[in-house]
């Protein structure tokens, strides 16, 4: 695997919490790697697990998942029922040979704007360990430009 | 027309042989999971041929696969080798009338022809193989059709035992056999004679007006009890070698996308779902009322023969085990009791 | 514990007296197919027919998603223990009464040939049963299937090759959707195309989310009785993944599908202390 793999993330923010924090993160000034790809959730309660699925379906190399921390959720209890979706899914993926890295789960609060930099430093690292992902076929996915992005799994 | 004669040996030198030239399709009994399933493929291996039983699926994968991107090559199989004609090694006669049903859809439709279709069919040679015995799904008899020979392919395989003697009807296909022996028309015959006696007896017989009148039994109640235990799911259409039904698709994403041809089912719910969201097929008996009425009724009416060829897989096939022939029974006990029935074809 | 044929003499005993003082109307169980070997649901309404009702090692189906057709009509279902679960599910999903149906629950049961998910089997005994056939026999979790297939010896790699093995086959029929008595959805995000959740075409990359999505519709619900697995023509194994979902919500959740028709569905609930497994810390 090239050292110069960067990886594309599919990362699902909930309005009131996580991407609160990538803006305070933005604001703050504090750097973190620019492979993710924020889709605005308004709660992780809302998001069906499928989005997920359809994100490696269609090339994502990695996913992000972050929401508010259990107890502070602007809906009350989107994201208790959310956990235990994300913990199957979690789990199924991981059963049917889909790396652990390329899964990541967290909660960031608003005000956590330094660790929503971590948490993303962290994920883009766990997924340039494993490298591209070459989809469910494996046959890989067509880069932008036409080429093939990268070799065997 | 000339008859050749050879043993198991031979032909597979001669198969090996006409490998170079052509792409060759035929059953071969693959483990799949824990069922083994005679299915007919592109191979390699010629002696992966599997001749013994009818196969489970049908020659409709290869003259008409399930998914075909437009445009491209009509089979995305990689022994396929677009530049070469294909042989269709030991086709059975149902699956060679059920490959003229589709082929009057197709290709002799005067409204339209399938110019892909098309192209690949003048490409396939059928070469058909005689039926021994009756399997436990099979009607094609009872329908009127010939298991022991059908006129539709070109080339014959007549086998008993280890000896395999080859009707060529076709002067074009002479020379493809021109390597093996002559045999002798007599001894065929006799081997026919015995054929036609073992297939005499039929547990399964009908007696129904072909095309099914419609006005008379469109709104009768027997549906229902006919598909009461029907799942809808798309196995007997998907297994069937006649079910032509197809669906356009554009495939992908922004980058790169495909137009794909793809089989339909007309059991599924959607298959006849408006964009309205009203769907005039929205039960089940309504769909397998479309199915036997397509079948026995629309295809014989539309074209010619029947749109059903006996081949019993939708049968041996279907998960709930729902017998055609129970609903053909059905119908005809409707019929007679009702006295809608009368001969018109 | 009692064999098929006397299961069989019990559940044509009930039948004919249930259809005879109309208690039911009608009688969901099994019977005997046209070709060897092969079962088909029978649907029985006059009490002379009850003789035709059979239950022997290939009743593989699971008839509870026939409940789905005579709603509000009075029936009597045939449940292996499995099918148990699932009209507990369906009672507790509130889209069958338990006013209209009549359970003619298998205790004991002797299990069904070539279903894998039998080997995994810890409940043997009906769950919900309003006339009793065989005998009840003590729980036990046999998991002789650990021995034919551990997936926990193989590593990621291993399995998404097994898995790709599989799907590759997939000719995306929904037999298995269609034979499971989860999926009596409207419209299945399958066939859903706002959103598109899945291409149409038949490839590699969309069977396999097709079967990981399955399997997520699956998580909580799924009670691992193997009609899937038996109704693929193509010998998938489809059940791989929904079992692997039956038995997570067993470990972490310690949640056990349909044992009671008024528990609420896996994810329809949480708790706060919840196991975060799998989470980045
Ligand atoms: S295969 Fe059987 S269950 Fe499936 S749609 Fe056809 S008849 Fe119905
Ligand atoms: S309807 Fe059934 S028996 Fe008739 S051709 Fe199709 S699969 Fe064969
Ligand atoms: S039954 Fe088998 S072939 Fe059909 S969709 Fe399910 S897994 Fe695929
Ligand atoms: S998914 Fe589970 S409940 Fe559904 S048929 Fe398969 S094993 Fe049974
Ligand atoms: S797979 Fe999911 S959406 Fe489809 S019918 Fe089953 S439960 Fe419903």
């Amino acid at each position: 695997m090239s050292n110069d793999f960067e990886p594309k993330i599919a990362a699902f923010l909930c309005t009131w919490c996580s991407y609160a924090a990538a803006d305070l993160a933005g604001s703050s000034r504090i750097q973190y790697p620019p492979n993710i790809r924020v889709v605005r959730v308004p709660c992780t309660g809302r998001m069906d697990p499928f989005l997920l699925i359809k994100a490696f379906n269609m090339g994502a190399d990695g996913i992000l998942v972050s929401g508010c921390h259990p107890g502070d959720c602007h809906y009350l209890d989107g994201n208790l029922y959310a956990r235990r979706k994300f913990v199957m899914l979690n789990e199924l993926m991981q059963f049917a040979g889909v790396k652990k890295e390329r899964l990541n789960f967290t909660w960031c609060s608003a005000s956590e704007g330094k660790r929503f930099a971590d948490v993303v430093n962290k994920a883009v690292k766990r997924v340039k360990s494993v490298g591209p992902w070459q989809g469910f076929d494996g046959k890989g996915f067509q880069s932008k430009e036409g080429e093939l992005i990268s070799e065997e799994l | 027309m000339m008859i050749k004669k050879a043993d198991q040996e031979s032909i597979l030198k001669l198969l090996n042989n006409l490998k170079n030239d052509y792409n060759i399709a035929a059953p071969v009994l693959l483990k799949k999971g824990k069922k083994e399933i005679v299915e007919y493929v592109f191979i390699d291996d010629l002696n992966d041929i599997y001749l013994d039983r009818q196969p489970d699926s049908s020659p409709k994968n290869i003259v008409f696969p399930q998914n075909s991107a437009i445009g491209k090559d009509y089979s995305g199989d990689k022994l396929y080798d677009p530049e070469k004609k294909t042989i269709l090694w030991g086709v059975r006669s149902c699956d060679i009338e059920a490959i003229k049903t589709i082929d009057q859809v197709f290709i002799e439709d005067e409204m339209y022809t399938d110019q892909s279709y098309k192209a690949n069919r003048d490409k396939t040679i059928i070469v058909g193989l005689s039926c021994e015995e009756r399997e436990k799904n099979c009607f094609c008899d009872a329908l009127g059709f010939n298991p022991i020979e059908s006129d539709y392919a070109p080339i014959y395989l007549f086998i008993k035992e280890d000896q395999y003697y080859i009707k060529i009807k076709e002067k074009e296909y002479e020379s493809l056999f021109s390597s093996l022996f002559d045999g002798d028309q007599t001894e065929l015959n006799e081997l026919l004679k015995l054929r036609e006696k073992d297939f005499n007896s039929s547990e399964f017989e009908i007696d129904i007006p072909i095309p099914l009148p419609e006005k008379d039994i469109f709104e009768a109640e027997i549906w229902d009890e006919m598909s009461e235990k029907c799942l809808s799911c798309g196995v007997c259409t998907y297994y069937c070698p006649t079910c032509y039904c197809f669906n356009f698709f554009w495939d992908g994403n922004d980058h790169d996308s495909t137009r794909y041809k793809n089989w339909d089912s007309c059991m599924f719910t959607t298959y006849s779902a408006h964009a309205s969201g009203h769907n005039p097929r929205d039960s089940k008996d309504k769909r397998y009322r479309n199915r036997i009425m397509h079948k026995f009724s629309y295809h014989p009416f539309n074209y010619e023969g029947l749109g059903c060829v006996g081949c019993g897989r939708c049968i041996s096939r279907c998960p709930v085990n729902l017998d055609i022939r129970e609903a053909l029974k059905l119908t005809e006990k409707y019929l007679q009791t009702k006295g809608g029935a009368k001969k018109d074809g | 514990m009692k064999n098929y044929d006397q299961i069989t003499e019990e559940i044509r005993k009930i039948a004919k007296k249930i259809l005879n003082d109309k208690t039911v109307d009608k009688v969901i169980g099994f019977g005997l197919g046209t070709i060897n070997q092969e079962i088909t649901p029978l649907f029985i309404s006059k009490a002379e027919g009850a003789k035709k009702l059979v239950f022997n090692k290939n009743s593989h189906m699971s008839l509870a998603k026939y409940l789905l057709n005579y709603k509000n009509e009075d029936v009597a279902i045939v449940a292996k223990p499995c099918d148990s679960r699932a009209i507990n599910t369906y009672l507790s999903e509130k889209i069958i009464n338990r006013n209209d149906i009549k359970v003619i629950g298998i205790q004991g049961c002797p299990g069904i040939e070539g279903n894998t998910a039998c080997l995994e089997c810890e409940v043997r005994n009906a769950v919900i049963s309003d006339y009793d056939v065989g005998e009840k026999i003590s729980k036990k979790k046999t998991n002789q299937l650990k021995e034919e297939k551990d997936f926990d010896s193989l590593s990621p790699e291993e399995r998404f090759k097994y898995f790709r093995n599989e799907f590759e086959r997939c000719t995306r029929c929904y037999a298995c959707r269609e034979a499971c008595y989860v999926c009596y959805c409207k419209e299945c995000f399958t066939e859903s195309n706002q959103p598109e959740w899945l291409n149409k075409s038949v490839s590699l990359n969309e069977n396999f989310t097709y079967h990981l999505m399955r399997a997520m519709h699956m998580a909580g619900r799924c009670v691992n009785c193997g009609a899937c697995e038996l109704a693929c023509p193509e010998g998938i194994d489809v059940r791989a993944l929904a079992a692997k979902m039956y038995n997570t919500a067993t470990e972490i959740f310690d949640y056990k599908v349909g044992m009671d028709q008024k528990q609420k569905t896996l994810l329809a609930e949480y708790d706060v202390h919840d196991s975060e497994k799998g989470f980045m810390e």
